[in-house]
């Protein structure tokens, strides 16, 4: 399988307010196949979010490891990356209308008429074609979310990378947005890095989960889910498949509890 | 009520009730304001202050602009300087006065430098506040968009702290128009502040009062031209637009 992302005995740091640093990520290996769904999952404070920023290209790794996107080293955010955050109140420019925020990617990199095609896919897409003139305060949580991943899209990412993008939202809006993902994912073929807690999103939604564990984190499983695509909210939590590999993660996370 | 406070002043001194050497009734002061007006003297003075105050003030912003964005986007300038701009801050401009008359004489340089150096505290001290509260996501975000600095900054941070730094704008104006005053009543003889002090000292207190309705109604109407411009280019709260700067 081509290679998107490939991890090698990564180690990672992370400064404290005190000044001193804290080992977080040690001996950390991994390959994502290009067009891969993979989770990241894990324990609070275990280090998904420090391991999704170094492959966002955000936080530098200790020396000694080795992190390749689409066969180059990352040293700083590869092109062809987007990335999701969870709170999306914070993410979107509020003096911006919604469209806007959707163009900032492409602005001085496309002409006029291409970034407005652009805007439009990607709006149709996330399924807000008609809010594209609203303010992104005017829009329900779940809509800015949306506005945050039409950003994301918008550019024609390779691999999307999102940090627990779904986690401050309520249950409903939640699976709406799940499925959407998996559609935008059949659509554009591009590889989605997935951060969650949430055991069942992510066995619903991907192809294989990591789990990190320990102090320093390292991959203490790696768990393939075979459910078929398209997948089915209903269809697809009641089969074996799925049932299998969400006990399978829950084991590793918890034991045998 | 401002006109109730009036007709109660001019009756109170019209009548005697209030036998107060040098206070003279409103009708008196207005008279008075009409009068330098025609002399010419209260439009020149006026356009002077206005002048000073709008000079110094645009230079202090720019200054307090530029450097509020240094210290806010740079943790390392922060650390090294920020000890000592709260020391000099510390200081209250006007304190100031005398050391400035001493270096720069009675002169517009004098007046000019005190009211830039009294401007740019709050314009500076609100850029780096709204700088530095911008969310981790939105300076991520520049990064991972692999915006250069220059775009980073005028599309993201300055619309972000531009709420911020108006508050700054709007606090430096009105302190740079009091700079101004002052530096015109002790020193720099020019302007309103002299007009002022001219008029006390030539017994003439109707003029006085004039001069002094006339500074304040500078302020307001400077305040209100800034706030209006504000409004016009910020209609919800944000511009749509990154402005131009």
């Amino acid at each position: 399988m081509e290679s998107s992302y490939d991890c090698q005995s990564l180690r990672a740091e992370v400064g404290s307010l005190r000044g001193e640093s804290r080992v977080v990520l040690d001996d950390v290996s991994f390959h994502v196949g290009k067009g891969e769904f993979v989770s990241i999952m894990g324990r609070s404070g275990v280090g998904k979010t420090t391991l999704l920023r170094i492959l966002a290209g955000l936080h530098v790794p200790s020396p000694g490891s080795a992190v390749s996107f689409a066969g180059k080293p990352v040293d700083g955010p590869p092109e062809g990356v987007s990335l999701v955050f969870q709170d999306y109140t914070s993410s979107l420019l509020p003096w911006r209308s919604v469209a806007r925020n959707v163009e900032l990617p492409l602005e001085d990199r496309l002409s006029k008429s291409e970034r407005q095609t652009r805007v439009a896919e990607a709006l149709e897409m996330v399924g807000l074609a008609d809010r594209a003139d609203a303010r992104p305060f005017e829009l329900s949580g779940g809509m800015q979310q949306r506005v945050q991943i039409a950003r994301a899209l918008a550019s024609q990412p390779a691999a999307l990378l999102m940090d627990e993008p779904f986690g401050a939202l309520d249950a409903l809006t939640k699976s709406d947005l799940e499925d959407q993902l998996l559609e935008i994912f059949a659509v554009t073929g591009t590889t989605v890095i997935f951060v969650t807690h949430d055991i069942e999103e992510a066995v619903y939604l991907s192809d294989r989960v990591l789990v990190l564990d320990g102090s320093p984190a390292s991959i203490e499983a790696e768990i393939m889910v075979d459910c078929a695509r398209p997948r089915k909210q209903l269809q697809t939590r009641e089969s074996a498949e799925f049932l299998t590999a969400r006990q399978r993660v829950h084991e590793v996370i918890f034991g045998n509890r | 009520m401002l006109v109730a406070a009036g007709v109660i002043w001019e009756l109170l001194v019209r009548s005697k009730v209030a036998e107060i050497q040098f206070l003279p009734a409103p009708s008196e002061i207005t008279i008075a304001a009409v009068e330098t007006l025609l002399e010419d003297e209260l439009l020149g003075r006026l356009v002077h202050t206005v002048g000073v105050t709008l000079l110094g003030w645009s230079i202090a912003s720019l200054v307090g602009l530029g450097m509020g964005l240094l210290l806010g986007l740079s943790p390392v300038a922060y650390r090294y300087s920020m000890t000592s701009f709260e020391v000099t801050r510390a200081i209250p401009p006007i304190t100031l006065v005398p050391a400035a008359l001493l270096i720069f004489g009675f002169s517009l340089r004098m007046e000019l430098v005190l009211v830039i150096f009294g401007g740019i505290w709050p314009v500076l001290v609100n850029t780096i506040g709204g700088v530095r509260s911008i969310s981790p996501e939105l300076r991520d975000l520049g990064a991972v968009l692999r915006l250069s600095r220059l775009a980073a900054i005028r599309k993201i941070v300055l619309p972000a702290a531009l709420p911020s730094v108006v508050v700054g704008l709007r606090l430096a104006l009105s302190l740079c128009l009091v700079l101004a005053i002052v530096s015109e009543m002790v020193g720099n003889p020019a302007g309103l502040g002299n007009g002022l002090i001219s008029a006390r000292q030539a017994l003439r207190p109707a003029v006085m009062f004039a001069y002094v309705i006339v500074t304040g109604l500078v302020g307001v109407a400077l305040n209100a031209t800034l706030q209006a411009a504000v409004k016009l280019a910020l209609p919800t709260g944000y511009a749509d637009e990154e402005p131009s700067w």
